[in-house]
């Protein structure tokens, strides 16, 4: 009689943790919503009082339920991304691209572990490349051009192995562009116009050489 | 006389009059009446406002003539006219604190509230002995709270809230005995509170939340200060338990520490606050269950208690609460059921228990509680069904109990819920039919019942709700037609009947819902063809469809859902060919058409598409034909799927989509080989498989590398027809390459001549020119002109001469003028690759590429100008010159190689031209390359260097060489060639460690030793030879070696 009782526990315990996981994703979604402006209303499916969020126009879900894409490109939104995006724990695809949104890149977007595509490119984010970016391991695309960021290029990042977009020109980035990893195989015209001093000599010249 | 440190910080004016005051004062004390006292109060007010740069007009009728201010605007006066009361509110005038205020003897109240003052609390507040009133909130004040504050023994009220304050609550604070009210609110204090509030015996408003790094206990000792009223610390970081002794505050109405980090349980005696009204305690760690003391609160109207860890049941004792408005205990661990006793709630509002463990059934006495306007208790284990009594709650406007485990049907009765505007009681187990009656409620805009186990049909009454906003139907058993009342639904914009049992066909009469943004149907078993009307829905965004029965063509009309994001018709028995219309559908993301009996070609129209990104889906129709190239536009999409179609051709097409992330192409007629890129190698059989004539071998011999364009094969089995075509298509590529080289010597010939006619300079004087500046100019075309004379000279180069150019401004720029088309003289530059129009193309090259850069190793480019013949470059002008002429000009002196190493790798980074005077690159590289195996590429000084940097010096040329080569598909990628020169440098490195007493023996200042980087020390001293060499003149060198310097001196 143990097994059944267990099994029926675990069921139990499932279908709770799924519902706590979605409100976990709407209420994340909602507050990135709370953040930001919206002249075009793209967001006025985003009805926090809904089971879950992926009925919400531009919000893709998997089929248990979870958030796997947000596609906001070219959406007029401006305001600052939060810390909120981090619970987005099985999103693949941030596509924010072509807005107006400012501020900081938030570090936890480094706990996206399934994130495959992330384009923040023609925004007007500022401040550094988090770091935290290295565990991103499934990330293919990342493209951050078009911003205002500042600092170097995380040397972190060359441990993305599967990366195989990247994309930071038209920043205001310094230092040298990494050389390891997939670096080997971008072109120079991802790293246009920064203000950065060319590959990365170790030992030579400090990696952050002009920062 | 020696002044305090704190006083520096101010104004020099106001301290000048602060100690002319004060001496004014002293002399004073010894006729406390006379009339000058007055005098002296006018001229402090007076000098005061006047501090402002532009003092507001209100301010007017201070007149410093008068004998006393009595009559001033904001100022009352003893009736001995001295001032006792200054009051201004919110007016802008950006002063500072008046710290000689302390002068005015007899204020008993200051308040310059939203008036954006500036500075600090200057400590002499503390002198203003005779104040009960001190407001000078909602100002833009800094700086910490004094202590001197302390000595106030008389003040009543503090009021500092809104300002950018920081420091801790001074402890002096306790010495204010006569303080009623302590507002400190939104400021950036820190640090604990002080526990001398508890001598206050006074106070009776205590707030100074949203200081966020306000830490640390509540102090037990506000527990004495038995007249608190209100007690305010939310949005600070307060943390540790909520202090038995505030049970003695039997005054105590508003008790709000949201949002904070309190922890531990809720002490019973706070049941003793008999006074209390809000309790927000909600956004803390508070644990432990609710204790039933709450109850005696007979005065309480809210009690906010959401997102802590409170456990265990709900007390009875909380129905005691007649008072009650707004009870929220949501996001808790709540467990047992809801007890009876709220019922007896007649005056709540609002019965928030959502996300709980809450089990048991929804008490039916709750239709007792008929003020209630809210009733949430969704995300639970409620297990009853819904009591028909709850149809008396005639004000409840928002009922939402999703996520629990409610059975039995939806009571009919809940239509006398009059006010109701949103019901959502998804995720249930509700079954039974819709009642017809619910669709009488004119107020409901949003019916959400996903998930449950609802049957029977969708009433016609559907149409009478007009208000509904929302329908939301997903996850039942209904069946039956989707009646055509639906099309009276003038407000929905959210229709979701997907996952039923619905049949028929879609009524015509869904293209007046004009509202509709989402439409989802699928998954039911519609039939029929789709509905043109549907295309009317100008807002629809998404549309569904999928898993149906529906026949025939998609109408071509789809393509004026011009709103549409995704279109979803997959799992039909759709007919006919793709629509071209649907390339229309700009904005469509998402176009899934999979399963279906489409058939002819893709049209090309689709990949017009733009937005098209998340996913493209043909798959299982019988769709013929090849991919169309222009699949290629669709470089954004991340998902492909055509497979189980009766596609042919190759696959080649698909090399350019860059952003695909998932490929199926199985199934079709596709032949020939798979593009050499990433995706087609992970790509597994069974996304490949069932095309005969594919290759798929799972290994190299399959990929084609795309960047030959029509390239072969990577195995040597390559078949006659790969050797023809290629052998044709390299034939074809080569005739083209004749045809524009011939056209192009032609057009050059043509140019010549017609340069021919125009003087050097001359002409152009009088022909208009052109003006472009890349930066901020304060200088004129004209002033340039007049500079270019043979006496401002400075170089001449393979593209041009450069003349310094002093402007009217005395700013110096460096002017390059370019060698029109026929002026070559002397200077050959004719053997460039780029040949026949290399001087034309060294113009718009230069101011392209210079233009955009901001790179800090090439000199600064202002702008250009031009007109028909002449063509002029502007620098900023350096005056120790440029690397060019460092490279060849310059007396005495030689660069160092170390120096010449950095130039070269600062050019590699750079990438472009350094400088205005460099000859252009290509010429150097010509140069080089004729002598590129001898010694004297170098120069005479050069040479005379050890043997070892020779070496060092040949493998970096043989390095720079690389990267010019002609094809650039030969040059090296940056990463080799930083790998080549850091080789190239671990090599000397090597040779430097075996004779590491004669390096140090060359190097200056010895500071090599404070190198915090042991592996690279000889790396930095060599840079320090170069910071001590005399050049000022590049940027680059300059950064460099302060960076070097910086880097040591850590």
């Amino acid at each position: 009689m143990a097994f059944p009782s267990l099994l029926f526990f675990t069921v139990l315990l499932l279908s709770f943790s799924y519902s706590i996981s979605t409100n976990i994703e709407g209420n994340a979604l909602h507050s990135l919503r709370t953040r930001l402006s919206d002249p075009n209303n793209v967001l006025q499916s985003w009805d926090p009082t809904l089971v879950s969020p992926c009925t919400w126009f531009h919000v893709t879900c998997d089929s248990n339920d979870h958030v796997v894409r947000l596609d906001l490109g070219n959406s007029n939104i401006s305001g600052s991304l939060g810390s909120e995006l981090g619970e987005l724990k099985q999103l693949q695809y941030l596509e924010l691209y072509h807005n107006n949104i400012g501020g900081k890149i938030p570090k936890e977007l480094g706990k996206l572990k399934n994130l495959i595509s992330m384009d923040l490119y023609g925004n007007k984010f500022e401040g550094n490349i988090p770091k935290s970016f290295a565990k991103l391991k499934s990330l293919r695309f990342l493209r951050l051009n078009d911003n205002k960021l500042t600092g170097s290029i995380p040397r972190e990042l060359t441990t993305l192995s599967n990366l195989k977009v990247f994309d930071v020109s038209n920043n205001d980035l310094c230092g040298t562009i990494p050389v390891d990893g997939p670096f080997g195989s971008f072109s120079m015209e991802s790293f246009e116009h920064n203000r950065l001093n060319g590959p990365e000599l170790k030992g030579l010249v400090p990696y952050d050489f002009g920062c | 006389m020696q002044m305090p440190m704190s006083r520096q910080l101010t104004l020099n004016t106001t301290n000048f009059l602060h100690y002319f005051c004060y001496f004014f004062l002293l002399l004073l004390k010894n006729f406390p009446h006379n009339v000058n006292a007055a005098n002296n109060e006018v001229l402090v007010l007076f000098s005061w406002i006047h501090s402002s740069p532009s003092p507001p007009s209100s301010f007017s009728n201070w007149n410093p003539q008068d004998s006393n201010p009595c009559k001033w605007a904001f100022i009352k006066c003893s009736s001995d006219n001295f001032v006792t009361e200054i009051d201004i509110q919110s007016i802008q005038f950006a002063v500072t604190v008046p710290s000689n205020f302390s002068s005015l003897h007899f204020l008993e109240k200051l308040v310059i509230a939203g008036a954006n003052l500036t500075g600090t609390i200057p400590p002499e507040i503390g002198e203003c002995i005779s104040l009960k009133t001190l407001d000078i909130s909602s100002n833009n004040l800094v700086g910490s709270i004094p202590g001197a504050i302390g000595k106030l023994q008389k003040l009543e009220d503090l009021i500092l809230n809104s300002n950018q304050l920081t420091g801790k609550i001074p402890s002096e604070i306790g010495n204010c005995i006569s303080l009623r009210n302590l507002l400190v609110f939104d400021n950036k204090l820190s640090g604990n509170l002080p526990v001398e509030l508890g001598k206050i015996l006074s106070l009776e408003v205590i707030r100074a939340g949203g200081n966020k790094d306000i830490e640390g206990k509540i102090p037990d000792e506000i527990g004495d200060c038995q007249n608190l009223e209100v007690l305010g610390l939310a949005d600070t970081k307060i943390s540790g338990s909520i202090p038995a002794s505030l049970g003695k505050l039997k005054n105590l109405q508003v008790f709000s520490v949201y949002t904070t980090m309190l922890s531990g349980e809720i002490p019973p005696d706070l049941g003793n606050c008999s006074e209390l009204v809000d309790l927000y305690l909600y956004e803390n760690n508070l644990s432990g269950s609710l204790p039933g003391e709450l109850g005696k609160l007979q005065k309480l109207q809210k009690m906010l208690l959401w997102q802590n860890n409170l456990m265990g049941s709900i007390p009875d004792e909380i129905g005691n609460i007649k008072s009650l408005v707004i009870l929220d205990l949501s996001l808790n661990f709540f467990t047992r059921s809801i007890p009876w006793s709220l019922g007896n709630l007649t005056n709540l509002e609002e019965l928030m228990l959502s996300s709980n463990n809450i089990s048991g059934s929804i008490p039916t006495s709750l239709s007792n509680a008929t003020s209630l306007i809210q009733f949430q208790f969704d995300a639970n284990q409620i297990s009853s069904s819904i009591p028909s009594e709850l149809g008396f709650l005639t004000q409840l406007e928002v009922f939402f109990g999703w996520g629990n485990k409610l059975e039995g049907s939806i009571p009919a009765a809940l239509a006398g819920c009059r006010s109701l505007q949103a019901l959502d009681l998804s995720h249930n187990a509700l079954t039974g039919s819709l009642p017809p009656a619910l669709f009488q409620l004119k107020n409901l805009t949003k019916l959400l019942l996903i998930f449950n186990d609802i049957s029977g049909f969708i009433p016609q009454e559907l149409g009478d709700c007009n208000s509904l906003i929302r329908l939301r139907l997903e996850g039942n058993k209904i069946s039956g037609q989707i009646p055509k009342e639906i099309g009276f639904l003038n407000n929905l914009s959210f229709l979701d009947l997907s996952k039923n049992h619905l049949s028929g066909s879609l009524p015509n009469e869904i293209g007046n819902c004009k509202e509709l943004q989402m439409l989802n149907l699928a998954n039911n078993s519609l039939s029929g063809n789709l509905p043109s009307s549907l295309s009317s829905l100008s807002k629809l965004e998404v549309l569904d469809v999928s898993m149906n029965q529906f026949v025939g063509p998609i109408p071509g009309s789809f393509g004026e859902l011009f709103a549409l994001n995704r279109l979803i018709l997959s799992g039909n028995s759709l007919s006919g060919a793709i629509p071209l219309t649907l390339g229309h559908c700009s904005r469509l993301q998402l176009l899934d058409l999979s399963s279906n009996g489409l058939f002819g070609s893709i049209p090309v129209e689709i990949f017009e598409i733009e937005a098209l990104e998340i996913a493209l889906n043909l798959s299982w129709n019988i769709l013929t034909g090849v991919i169309p190239p222009q699949i290629i536009a669709l470089d954004k999409l991340n998902v492909l799927d055509l497979s189980h179609n009766k596609l042919g051709g190759n696959l080649m097409a698909l090399s350019g989509l860059v952003n695909l992330v998932s490929l199926n192409v199985s199934h079709n007629n596709f032949t020939g080989y798979l593009p050499d890129n990433k995706l087609f190698r992970q790509l597994s059989t069974t996304e490949l498989s069932g095309n005969q004539g594919l290759c798929i071998g799972g290994h190299d011999s399959c990929f084609l590398s795309n960047v030959q364009g029509v390239g072969m094969p990577h195995d040597r089995n390559i078949r006659f027809s790969w050797r023809l075509k290629l052998a044709i298509a390299l034939l074809v590529v080569v005739t083209v390459a004749l045809a524009v080289l011939g056209v192009l010597a032609l057009l050059r010939v043509r140019k010549m001549n017609k340069a021919d006619n125009d003087s050097e300079l001359g002409g152009g004087d009088s022909m208009s020119w052109k003006f472009t500046p890349f930066q901020k100019l304060n200088f004129s075309v004209e002033q340039v002109l007049k500079c270019l004379v043979e006496a401002n000279v400075i170089g001449k180069g393979c593209s041009g001469i450069v003349y310094r150019a002093e402007l009217d401004n005395a700013e110096v720029i460096a002017v390059k003028k370019l060698w029109s088309t026929t002026i070559e003289a002397g200077y050959n530059c004719q053997n460039d690759r780029l040949g026949v129009n290399g001087v034309r193309d060294s113009f718009s090259t230069e101011v392209k590429t210079l233009g955009s850069i901001r790179h800090k190793n090439i000199v600064k480019f202002l702008g250009c100008c031009w007109n028909q013949s002449t063509r002029l470059l502007m620098y900023d002008y350096m005056p120790n010159g440029s690397l060019g002429s460092l490279l060849h000009e310059r007396s005495g002196g030689c660069l160092e190689w170390d120096i010449r190493y950095r130039i070269i790798l600062g050019a590699a980074q750079g990438k472009q031209p350094i400088d205005p005077t460099i000859p252009e690159g290509l010429h150097i590289v010509d140069w080089v390359r004729q002598k590129r195996d001898r010694i004297d590429v170098f120069n005479s000084s050069l040479r005379a260097r050890p043997e070892t940097e020779i070496e060092e010096m040949m493998q970096t040329l043989g390095v720079a060489m690389l990267c010019v080569n002609p094809s650039p598909g030969d040059r090296p990628t940056m990463k080799d060639i930083a790998a080549m020169l850091k080789e190239i440098r671990h090599e000397r490195e090597e040779t430097l460690k075996a004779n590491s007493s004669n390096l140090k023996g060359s190097v200056s200042d010895g500071q090599e030793t404070k190198s915090s980087n042991g592996g690279s020390s000889s790396t930095m001293s060599l840079y320090l030879q170069s910071n001590n060499s005399s050049f000022s003149a590049s940027s680059l060198l300059n950064s460099g070696s302060s960076n070097a310097k910086f880097r040591l001196n850590k």
